[in-house]
């Protein structure tokens, strides 16, 4: 490994380098720890800049919300639910229930619909009362739209597919 | 020692350097925050495997790690040109007078600060020139704190933009 010399240093701080041998110091000093102190002290005064005082305040905050464990560590594991089966079961009773108070939404209003001339493809008013419901593709594309979010979630929830219910396991 | 006495004595020693050095290195001074940032907590993280030697090589090789991460992650986001031959080649530049930077860098800052919209120019301005925290604006302002702390977020990035956008050293 070819270290950095005093002049390449001196020449970094006074700008006199381009951008590719800037990418070179840079890269040189993230490897090497004897350089970089030597890239720290060769800083001129005139370039020391003064943080802002909220700086330290937000370092000290986060660093103590890393130690609680509020701020999750950057490669912490995923852990996976204690019964993943039960969890899946009263997850999907949860998305059906909501599916079905949706439709329900739905259609309670759709019977006081009276093709009105309103009509745009995903509302309708009626005429009587003037409130708007959702047509009948409109909430086809919701309760869709509902079943791929519940896959997704339980699928990013990392339950594994041997503890759902198949036929085999039912035999 | 304890870990957290261990940064304090940090940031009482390199704060100032590793946010220059950060500056130096990606010439953005918002980025220079969040990187100064970024390299206290990660030295606050790995202080269990720290031996302690060379504390000030220790913080400016994670500093230098954090800032070449960035500057890569802002080259992939530019479109790369068809032909790279014709990329353009950054002359060095001349550099500034050493002892204004500190007063030139705040006037530039104020000036950013107040060409954003409002309500976002008075939060940026008693946060990022005057120092003030959310709480102490959103008392000032008789606003909720939260909503402080959400307008001081998006200045910043703003002004991250402003400030990358403007020719500066």
């Amino acid at each position: 490994m070819t270290h950095l010399s005093e002049e390449k240093i001196q020449k970094y701080y006074q700008n006199m380098l381009d951008s590719r041998e800037r990418m070179e110091v840079l890269e040189h000093a993230a490897q090497c720890s004897a350089c970089s102190e030597r890239l720290a002290d060769a800083i001129p005064q005139g370039l020391l800049l003064s943080p802002p005082l909220t700086l330290r305040q937000n370092i000290q905050e986060q660093c103590s919300a890393a130690h609680t464990g509020t701020i999750r560590p950057q490669h912490a594991q995923r852990t996976v639910p204690a019964h993943p089966h039960k969890e899946f079961c009263l997850y999907t009773a949860k998305v059906v229930f909501a599916m079905g108070v949706a439709i329900l939404v739905a259609f309670t209003g759709h019977s006081a619909i009276d093709h009105s001339p309103e009509y745009n493809g995903h509302y309708t008013a009626s005429p009587s009362s003037g409130r708007t419901y959702p047509t009948e593709e409109a909430v086809s594309s919701i309760s869709e739209g509902i079943s791929k979010l519940g896959q997704y979630c339980a699928e990013a929830l990392y339950f594994y597919k041997e503890d759902l219910p198949t036929n085999k396991n039912k035999q | 020692m304890e870990a957290d006495d261990r940064l304090i004595q940090a940031l009482d020693q390199y704060e100032t350097l590793i946010f220059s050095i950060c500056y130096q290195m990606t010439k953005n001074y918002f980025d220079a925050q969040d990187l100064t940032q970024e390299t206290f907590l990660a030295y606050y993280r790995s202080l269990s495997d720290f031996d302690g030697k060379n504390e000030k090589g220790y913080l400016t090789k994670i500093a230098a790690n954090k800032c070449l991460d960035h500057l890569r992650r802002s080259e992939r986001r530019t479109a790369p040109t068809e032909f790279p031959e014709l990329e353009v080649h950054i002359p060095p530049q001349p550099p500034p007078e050493q002892e204004v930077l500190d007063r030139l860098l705040q006037e530039k800052l104020l000036l950013l600060c107040r060409s954003l919209k409002p309500p976002y120019d008075q939060v940026a301005e008693a946060h990022f020139c005057r120092n003030m925290t959310a709480r102490e604006i959103a008392a000032q302002q008789r606003r909720r704190q939260k909503t402080v702390q959400t307008q001081i977020a998006r200045a910043k990035k703003m002004l991250q933009q402003l400030w990358k956008e403007e020719d500066w050293l």
